[in-house]
C-alpha cells in the first residue's frame, strides 16, 4: 500500500514536470523547411544574412535601420 | 520518516503549481462597449503607395506617408477633396533628401516636422497648395547620444523623443536637438540585467502621441498589449496592461527578436480619448501565412479607445487592417491608411 502511495506520487510528480515542460514557450523560433524557403524566396536583395539574423520583407519592424516585415535570430 | 517523505512530496506538487508573482501594473480585459465599423475607400489614383503608413489632416491639407516608397515619403492633398498638392521628401542619399522617415506632425495649417531616423533629423516643410509646392525650410540634426530617434513629437518647449538605448522611456530634447532631460523608464515587470537593454528597448519600441490641451503624452508598443499615459501637466503616469501582456522578444547577440503579438500600431489623443490602432496577431500566426507562400496581414483592424486615464472606452472592429489613423471627433469620423485595398485611404464613421 505505501508503495503504491509512493509511486503514485512520483508518477504524479512526472506528470506536472511535463505538463509544466510542456506548457513553458520554446525560445526557439521554430520553422518548417518549406516556411524557411518561402523566407529566403520574399528576402530583399539587401537582406543581412551573413549576420546573425534575417531580416525580410516590407513592414514596420524596426532592422538595422530598414523597416521590414519579419525578423529572425539563428539561421546563420 | 516516511510521513515526511509524504508531506515533502506533497510541498513539491504545491510549489510546482504556485502562480506568478502580483502583476505590479493593472490590467484591462474588456471593454464595455463593442461596435463593428464599416470602412470606405477614398479614390486616389494619382500617386501609387506602396505601404501607405500615416496620415494627418491638419484644417484644408491632407498628407499620406508612404513607408515603402519608390520616391518621395510624403504626398499632399487638399482636404476634403484629396486632391494632389505635392509630394516630398525625396527618397535618396543627396544632402537635402531623406534616408528614412519615421512619422510626422502638422505643427501649422501648411507645415509639418517629419523625422529621419537615419539622418537623425527632424525636418520642416511649407506646402504650398497654391504654387504646389513643398520645401525644406528647416533643419535640426539630433544630438550622437540619442543614437538613433524613432518616434517623435514637437510641443512648444522641446521634442520629446522615445529613448533607443533602454535606460528611459523618452527624452526631452531641445529645439535644436540636444537632449535635455531623461525620462522613465521601461514598465516591464520582468527584471533584465543591464546588458539586455537595447534589445529591451528594441521590443519595448512604441508609438506616440501628445495633446498640448491637456497634456497627456500617451506611448504605445509595437509588440504586446502595453501603453502608459505621461500626464505632464499633473505630472502623473498610469501604466495599463492589455490581455497579451507587455512585449515578448528573445535576445541573442544584443539583438531583440519578437516574439508574443504584434500590438499596436498607431495611437492618437484628441481632448477627451486616446485611440489606438491594434493588431494582436502572434508571430506564430504570421509564420503560417509565410508557410504557406503569402503576406502575412499589414496592421490592425482593431480600434481602441481610452478615456485620458486609461480606462477602456469602446472597441471598434474594422472590416479592414489599418495602419495609421486620423480622428475627427467633431464630424466623428475616422480616416486611416490601408495597405491592402486599392486605395491608400479609407474612411469610417464612430
Amino acid at each position: 500500500m505505501k508503495r503504491k502511495i509512493i509511486q503514485s506520487g512520483i508518477a504524479l510528480l512526472c506528470l506536472l514536470g511535463g505538463l509544466y515542460f510542456y506548457s513553458t514557450p520554446s525560445d526557439k523560433n521554430i520553422l518548417n523547411d518549406l516556411a524557411f524557403e518561402n523566407i529566403e524566396a520574399l528576402a530583399s536583395a539587401e537582406d543581412d544574412s551573413n549576420e546573425n539574423y534575417l531580416c525580410y520583407g516590407w513592414g514596420d519592424i524596426e532592422c538595422h535601420g530598414r523597416k521590414v516585415e519579419r525578423k529572425y535570430s539563428g539561421f546563420r | 520518516m516516511k510521513n515526511f517523505l509524504y508531506i515533502l512530496l506533497i510541498g513539491i506538487i504545491l510549489i510546482s503549481c504556485s502562480g506568478s508573482p502580483d502583476p505590479l501594473y493593472p490590467r484591462y480585459t474588456t471593454f464595455p462597449d463593442e461596435k463593428t465599423v464599416a470602412t470606405q475607400e477614398i479614390s486616389i489614383d494619382s500617386a501609387f503607395f506602396r505601404y501607405p503608413y500615416r496620415v494627418a489632416i491638419k484644417d484644408s491639407i491632407a498628407v499620406i506617408m508612404d513607408l515603402h516608397n519608390d520616391n518621395h515619403y510624403f504626398y499632399s492633398f487638399t482636404y476634403p477633396e484629396w486632391t494632389p498638392i505635392v509630394s516630398f521628401g525625396k527618397r535618396g542619399e543627396g544632402p537635402e533628401e531623406m534616408l528614412s522617415a519615421e512619422m510626422f506632425q502638422f505643427c501649422s495649417s501648411d507645415s509639418i516636422w517629419a523625422l529621419d531616423a537615419n539622418r537623425m533629423q527632424i525636418t520642416r516643410w511649407s506646402i504650398s497648395p497654391y504654387e504646389k509646392t513643398a520645401s525644406r525650410v528647416e533643419e535640426i540634426d539630433l544630438d550622437k547620444s540619442l543614437v538613433r530617434s524613432l518616434d517623435f513629437y514637437r510641443t512648444d518647449s522641446a521634442f520629446l523623443i522615445t529613448d533607443y538605448l533602454g535606460d528611459f522611456r523618452y527624452h526631452k530634447v531641445s529645439h535644436r536637438g540636444k537632449p535635455i532631460k531623461n525620462i522613465g523608464e521601461i514598465p516591464t515587470e520582468i527584471s533584465y540585467k543591464q546588458d539586455i537593454h537595447p534589445a529591451l528597448a528594441q521590443a519595448w519600441r512604441s508609438f506616440t502621441d501628445y495633446n498640448p490641451k491637456n497634456g497627456i503624452y500617451a506611448i504605445a508598443t509595437q509588440l504586446g498589449e502595453t501603453f502608459e499615459i505621461y500626464n505632464l501637466k499633473t505630472q502623473t503616469h498610469n501604466v495599463i496592461y492589455g490581455p497579451a501582456g507587455e512585449p515578448q522578444f528573445i535576445e541573442k547577440g544584443g539583438e531583440g527578436f519578437p516574439t508574443g503579438i504584434k500590438g499596436f500600431v498607431d495611437i492618437q489623443v484628441t481632448d477627451d480619448y486616446i485611440y489606438t490602432v491594434f493588431d494582436g496577431m502572434s508571430w506564430k500566426e504570421r509564420d503560417k501565412f509565410y508557410e504557406r507562400g503569402m503576406a502575412a496581414p499589414k496592421g490592425g483592424h482593431f480600434l481602441y479607445v481610452f478615456d485620458l486615464e486609461g480606462n477602456p472606452v469602446r472597441k471598434y472592429t474594422l472590416d479592414k487592417n489599418i495602419l495609421g489613423i486620423h480622428i475627427n471627433e467633431k464630424t466623428n469620423t475616422g480616416i486611416a491608411t490601408c495597405a491592402e485595398s486599392n486605395n491608400p485611404i479609407v474612411t469610417f464613421k464612430l
